[in-house]
């Protein structure tokens, strides 16, 4: 009764093109993780000595008491919302098209997640104290406050990157288990390790499937509490700018816009570096070209939203951080974040001929990323810069500590992305060949109904 | 509102305020430099005073008023107002930022890890930051107070109401077996204004000066509006 | 299908068009259940087709539940148990809010059910993986493979030539389970790790020293800048050089200072003296006879051996006046508590 089951001819071209990634890296590979190893062990060095010296390194002081490391923090805790969104989403609403991109996007989610932890560290006046913040028994007593919003936040990051690891690992096994029938040598033991033990019995695959399917609803609501509640360390406080109700949803929006913008620059260079045009197709950069539409016209109607109750209610104390931003001090980075994030997108991506461009949808991801950063920034900084008592006001620049430890922590990232790539499918191999197999959809019908044993 | 503190069902003993008359201020900075020598505040340089991290407890803000050439300098004693309500208090993860029984906002230094949200939530910016370990010119660390503790590079200081002169006037009334007077407790700021525009006491004592003063009709608090309560009273004679 | 240890088996490999209901047919004909087959797939086959199929176990989903449940308790006791727990005032303001409970709980809960899930999963892989009698490689390349194991000896060959002529590409006789074993001793670690945290105090030690606070220091004493020191501790003032040594002077530093260690005679039997592991220089010895002055007065203000300094204690005038006591101890035969007394 079976028909020639074309999807399954496919298979040994599809092991070969997605294994081809995880063979050693040419003289280029070395060369770029030896320059990004470089930036991070500046990085590293500027924040050992930001630690011996003390946290005077940075540009902060009264009243900015919070700056570029917790912009970053939020930046990078918005970027790491690509691999949930993009994976979580499109998984539940069953969308086909998510399938070779998913993998690209979580192993983001996971590496930002690790980076914005970080940025926790680098911001602790004694970060060697940073255990205070862990709720366990002491001698003395002491408990953590539940009531602080930063509590609530580590509760949140803690649960958010056990759970997008986890996330990741799911649909890893089958692809670990084929990568160590595959493989030889050190890292053998590793993937076997890894693996399982999967063989691939419909058992094991219903096991998998069922757990995919549970998680998938919850990390997607994990996702969305995270940044709400990263911005709600905003939100809950006093200061003039920051004490918004819409700031949880303006901060999931925005960090929607920010991952897409780093899922399509990751795509594009995946693509571009491994040629995987065959599974990367055109059609992946028209549809996220689309998400990232939608997004951009949801941030900017809650940024609406947002400015305009500040204009018109004029409250003084709020007015003047507005003036400020707009058309004060930080006018000028106000006005660039307006346009990468807000007109350029909304320029470029409702032309059907742009989406299919993977290098102007490269670009305009770099555009979002840029704007977004400078965004995170301007949320923070303006607002601190002026409170209620005119007499603090103040201003504020990144030291060159600060921007060191900031660039070494991106150059973390890529490394470790760079690292990854040889070490996991860049592109989920069995789920692109469950895939192949949908768009044959008559075919192998019969095959699985009497197999179901 | 303001019976917040405390043990509920339990009588609070002392609640500590403080009245700033400022029509008595001169803006004379007396007040600060005795705070610098009481609680061992470190020096911070005119490079970190120009950016802005010299740490003071209180300070003097000084505010224009009117147009040139008819113009008025305004002084305000600015400190930690020690507010029943205190937006700095819930925010810290750790109960660094801690509300004593008698209305002290209290930080505990070697708990603080030095996240700063509580810089961030203070509308009076009056807490500071440790942003290098501390240190004075000599011979000037030769009168560095026993009783303070100095404080570590990375956590969050501020003014204390100056708790040691608090205890010491309270241990030497039980010596004495007596109630604490008004009057035996001054922080190193009241004591040493020239104009007495700072007044201290104990605000459950309805017949303390502090008490009665606050209760005058020039009476207010800074930012009021926030609904933090702050235990200092600012006075100030309203311009015909 | 709970067996310990699955006996041998073969692992046979189909093509994807296979029709392995005749293959199962043909089986069940030569005496093998239904649970000894095993088909390995390189995609989920049931859930690819059918998504909604409702022989999915429902148990799964009922250990996630639980688990958040267990989640929320969890969440509660962290942000509101606690309180009872450590009864800490601040201020009589209440340090239990509801929202922030809910918050808290709802991660907990999320946490808990989703690693409760994970577990479960690898527990359901693991228990499944003894359904079939070894992996097959070959099936990622786009093919089938069946699992048949055995319960009966001396059925291979013939379930082998069955298998091959129900169309299997190629038939393999699985004679033994690779021993699959990874080492466990990670849970040593973590569990020493986590005694390591609960030993740990709430408050730190580092303001424990304090620069603000130090027991008996020498007085130090200044001069403002510039100035010229005339009557200073430091310094030798004329007089102690010019004018002759003023024995009863001299020998009360002596008994103050020198005289516990080197003894009323000067000869090193001091009362510490047999406590100290290395004995005090006996005054009276040619070696020290020998000394001059200057080198007397050295040792007095740096220290020798275990001789420790004497310039916090004593003025410079001071030790040089030692060092002529000393000098002229010959003359001196011991310097009691009473006097001194000549020789």
């Amino acid at each position: 009764m079976n028909n020639k089951p074309a999807g399954w001819e496919e298979m040994p071209a599809i092991n070969r093109d997605l294994l081809a990634p995880l063979a050693p890296g040419g003289r280029g590979y070395v060369l770029l993780l030896t320059l990004l190893a470089a930036v991070v062990s500046a990085g590293a060095g500027a924040w050992v000595y930001q630690i011996e010296t003390g946290i005077g390194q940075t540009n902060l002081h009264p009243p900015i008491f919070w700056s570029a490391y917790i912009a970053s923090f939020v930046y990078w805790i918005g970027v790491s919302h690509s691999g949930t969104f993009i994976s979580g989403v499109l998984r539940l609403t069953k969308a086909e098209w998510r399938r070779p991109i998913t993998r690209v996007a979580e192993l983001m989610t996971i590496i930002s997640v690790v980076i914005a932890t970080l940025f926790v560290f680098y911001h602790l006046g004694r970060s060697w104290r940073w255990y205070y913040l862990i709720p366990y028994p002491n001698q003395r007593e002491i408990w953590p406050d539940f009531r602080s919003p930063l509590m609530w936040d580590a509760t949140a990051v803690f649960t958010y990157a056990t759970a997008s690891t986890i996330y990741l690992y799911l649909p890893l096994i089958p692809d670990f288990a084929l990568v160590r029938d595959r493989i030889g040598g050190w890292r053998k033991p590793l993937y076997s390790l890894l693996s399982l033990g999967w063989r691939g019995s419909q058992r094991e695959w219903a096991a998998l499937n069922t757990a995919i399917r549970i998680i998938t609803p919850l990390i997607v609501m994990v996702m969305i509490s995270v940044h709400s509640i990263v911005g709600w360390d905003f939100g809950m406080s006093l200061v003039p700018g920051w004490h918004t109700s819409i700031i949880a949803p303006y901060f999931v929006v925005g960090a929607v816009h920010s991952g897409l913008g780093m899922v399509v620059i990751g795509l594009y260079l995946v693509r571009r570096i491994y040629r995987l045009d065959t599974y990367i197709r055109l059609e992946h950069f028209d549809k996220l070209g689309k998400l990232m539409l939608v997004m951009t016209l949801t941030l900017a109607y809650l940024y609406f939203a947002d400015q305009l109750t500040v204009w018109y209610g004029a409250i003084p104390d709020h007015l003047s951080v507005m003036h400020a931003v707009m058309s004060g001090p930080y006018a000028v980075p106000q006005w660039t974040m307006i346009t990468l994030i807000y007109v350029l997108p909304l320029i470029t991506l409702t032309l059907p001929a742009f989406r299919a461009w993977p290098a102007g949808m490269l670009m305009v991801g770099l555009c979002i990323n840029v704007g977004m950063y400078i965004e995170r920034m301007l949320i923070l900084t303006p607002p601190l810069a002026h409170p209620r008592l005119t007499y603090n006001w103040s201003d504020y620049f990144p030291s060159w500590v600060e921007l060191t430890i900031m660039a070494g922590s991106l150059s973390l990232a890529v490394l470790l992305y760079a690292l990854a790539i040889k070490f996991v499918p860049i592109i989920s191999i069995w789920e692109e060949k469950e895939g192949r197999l949908h768009e044959q959809e008559s075919a192998p019908r019969r095959t699985g109904r009497t197999i179901s044993a | 509102m303001e019976d917040k503190q405390g043990p509920p069902g339990e009588p609070r003993p002392h609640r500590w305020q403080m009245v700033i008359d400022l029509d008595r201020c001169t803006g004379c900075e007396a007040c600060v430099v005795a705070c610098h020598a009481e609680n061992n505040i470190r020096l911070s340089g005119p490079r970190e005073a120009a950016e802005g991290r010299a740490i003071n407890w209180i300070r003097i803000e000084r505010y224009w008023e009117g147009e040139y050439p008819d113009v008025k300098a305004r002084f305000m004693p600015v400190l930690c107002q020690h507010c029943a309500d205190a937006p700095c208090e819930p925010v810290c993860p750790v109960y660094a930022s801690y509300h004593t029984p008698e209305g002290l906002n209290a930080q505990v230094y070697n708990r603080c890890i030095g996240v700063r949200y509580c810089g961030n939530n203070c509308p009076y910016t009056a807490r500071q930051f440790n942003w290098f370990d501390p240190q004075w010119d000599p011979p000037l660390e030769q009168q560095l107070n026993p009783d303070v503790t100095v404080r570590q590079n990375g956590i969050m200081e501020k003014c204390t109401f100056c708790v040691q002169r608090i205890r010491q006037g309270k241990e030497q009334a039980e010596r004495e077996g007596r109630p604490v007077r008004d009057g035996d407790i001054t922080p190193a700021c009241v004591q040493s204004c020239p104009t007495t525009a700072l007044v201290f006491g104990d605000g459950n004592d309805p017949n303390s000066r502090v008490a009665i003063m606050a209760k005058s009709g020039r009476g207010f608090h800074l930012l009021e509006s926030l609904g933090t309560h702050p235990a200092i009273t600012y006075l100030k004679r309203l311009d015909e | 299908m709970s067996r310990n240890q699955p006996p041998e088996g073969l692992v046979a490999l189909f093509p994807p068009d296979a029709d392995l209901d005749v293959v199962r047919l043909s089986l069940k004909e030569a005496g093998i259940s239904a649970e000894q087959i095993t088909v390995l797939t390189p995609v989920p086959l049931t859930t690819a087709i059918t998504p909604g199929d409702s022989s999915q176990p429902l148990w799964p989903y009922v250990i996630t539940i639980a688990a958040g449940l267990v989640g929320i308790a969890v969440g509660v006791f962290f942000a509101a148990g606690t309180a009872a727990l450590y009864p800490l005032m601040t201020g009589g303001k209440p340090i239990v809010a509801a929202p922030i409970v809910g918050i808290i709980s709802y991660e907990t809960m999320m946490l808990l059910a989703i690693v409760v899930t994970f577990i479960t999963m690898i527990v359901r892989i693991r228990r499944a993986r003894r359904d079939s009698v070894d992996r097959e490689a070959r099936i990622d390349e786009g093919k089938i493979a069946l699992s048949v194991s055995l319960v009966e000896g001396n059925q291979e060959e013939h379930i082998k030539t069955l298998l091959e002529t129900a169309g299997a590409e190629d038939v393999r006789i699985v004679t033994q389970l690779p021993p699959i074993r990874q080492g466990i001793q990670q849970a040593h670690v973590m569990a020493a790790w986590l005694l390591l945290w609960i030993n740990l105090s709430g408050c730190s030690p580092d303001m424990q020293e304090q620069p603000s606070y130090r027991s008996q220091e020498a007085p130090r004493l200044h001069s403002p800048p510039g100035s010229i020191p005339r009557d200073s501790r430091a310094i030798l003032s004329r007089e102690a050089l010019t004018v002759g040594l003023d024995v009863d002077r001299a020998a009360k530093l002596y008994r103050i200072n020198c005289l516990p260690c080197h003894g009323e005679s000067g000869e090193g039997t001091g009362l510490v003296a047999p406590y100290l592991n290395e004995l005090p220089a006996n005054l009276r010895a040619p070696k020290v006879r020998a000394l001059s002055k200057t080198e007397l007065y050295r040792i007095i203000s740096n220290g020798k051996d275990m001789m420790p300094s004497f310039r916090g204690e004593l003025s410079a005038s001071e030790r040089m006046m030692l060092a002529s006591f000393v000098q002229a101890m010959e003359s001196i035969a011991t310097v009691g508590s009473g006097g001194t007394a000549a020789q």
